[in-house]
């Protein structure tokens, strides 16, 4: 999911840029002091899980979670990608700093959308609609992601049904392992502090 | 919240022992004239199928265009001798670059050319004839290019794989990453309260 330097034009780059640096400032403003600790928590969860790797015919995918990240921290999920996709640039060279901006972006925004989806299943308080969540926002979470990275490469010329539908399918997999490990987490955090999740005892 | 703390923790520590990676690298190297290329995802999977196209690097000017084999790899020969940049791009995005300079083009051409002149191996020649010194220049520098060459061969393939590791994210690095972010967090956190 991670584009490199110097594929995407000066113009996405800087849409991608103006749009997460928006989003972040609006992301810290609503990260209060005790939600900072969870944060962390969830943007180291991030920042390693795009070295859980998934071997798949020519190419390689990896774990993402940014729907877990979303539907935990909403719009702090900017601020919480952000940073980890910047150490993950500069530690691993994943990306790189000129599409920091765009890369945030791809994976942050489904992350919100996957908030604003997802949460209302949560307050049925079932298992049911836990696992339901969790699912939808593996799928919104990578789905959605995959959908970004294909439209941006379509600008630079590439095809983009056939690149979608290669993201897509090359993320099946990854979409199934996110979905288990996000239903897990939110049975999880539900059962020893559903305040995290908005949901009252 | 310590228990989340301490799962999440566990949960990190179990996942970094299958530490991989997502980007690809490109080692290029001369051999006889031929550009050998080798591509791959930091995890050390090949990269099969993809796009590689050849610049000269001086006038920015498009050479020549191929595949990566099943093996991540794809040879050419460089229509002419100059400094090349080799781009290759796999599927979703990812774009590895590595160059090529013009001298080490030319020391591959001019091995080619030597070693297409000689015969019949003319070093049983001069074993037999009793005067010593009698081997041409050329034919000392081509005994002594093969034999180096030899030599040299399973260095190139260690350093092709010593790259292969360095490409690949380190336990320290993965460890010393989750510190930086839980530092930047901490900061924000102070920064916050003082307000």
């Amino acid at each position: 999911m991670h584009i490199s330097e110097g594929i995407l034009p000066a113009s996405v780059l800087v849409t991608g840029a103006v749009l997460t640096i928006g989003a972040t400032a609006l992301g810290l403003n609503k990260l209060e002091h005790d939600k900072i600790p969870q944060t962390a928590i969830l943007s180291s969860a991030f920042f390693v899980a795009s070295l859980i790797h998934v071997p798949l015919g020519p190419t390689s995918v990896h774990l993402l979670l940014n729907g877990l990240v979303g539907i935990i921290l909403g719009w702090i999920a900017f601020p919480a990608l952000l940073i980890a996709l910047f150490l993950q640039a500069i530690l691993f060279q994943f990306g790189g700093l000129t599409v920091l901006g765009v890369n945030t972006f791809n994976m942050a925004f489904p992350a919100v959308v996957a908030f604003y989806i997802c949460r209302p299943f949560l307050r049925k308080k079932s298992k049911w609609a836990v696992g339901v969540a969790g699912a939808l926002a593996a799928v919104i979470g990578v789905g959605l992601a995959g959908i970004f990275v294909a439209l941006e490469l379509a600008i630079t010329g590439q095809q983009f049904i056939p690149v979608a539908k290669l993201v897509l399918l090359a993320h099946v997999p990854v979409i199934i392992i996110e979905a288990v490990i996000t239903s897990v987490a939110l049975g999880f955090i539900l059962r020893a502090k559903p305040e995290i999740l908005g949901v009252k005892v | 919240m310590k228990k989340i703390i301490l799962g999440s923790l566990l949960i990190s520590c179990l996942l970094v022992t299958s530490v991989y990676a997502h980007k690809i690298t490109t080692f290029a190297y001369v051999e006889d004239g031929i550009v050998h290329t080798e591509t791959y995802f930091s995890d050390g999977t090949k990269a099969k199928h993809a796009k590689v196209k050849v610049y000269d690097a001086k006038t920015g000017k498009l050479l020549l265009t191929g595949k990566t084999d099943k093996q991540g790899e794809f040879d050419f020969k460089p229509p002419l001798i100059t400094d090349l940049k080799i781009v290759v791009d796999a599927e979703m995005g990812h774009r590895a670059i590595t160059s090529v300079k013009e001298s080490d083009l030319k020391e591959g051409g001019v091995e080619k050319g030597a070693s297409s002149k000689p015969g019949p191996s003319p070093s049983f020649q001069t074993s037999t004839s009793a005067a010593p010194a009698q081997i041409s220049n050329d034919v000392l520098r081509q005994i002594v290019r093969e034999e180096v060459k030899r030599e040299v061969a399973p260095l190139l393939k260690q350093i092709v794989e010593i790259k292969e590791d360095l490409s690949r994210p380190s336990l320290t690095t993965v460890v010393g990453g989750i510190g930086y972010i839980f530092g930047i967090f901490g900061l924000w956190a102070i920064w916050r309260k003082r307000d």
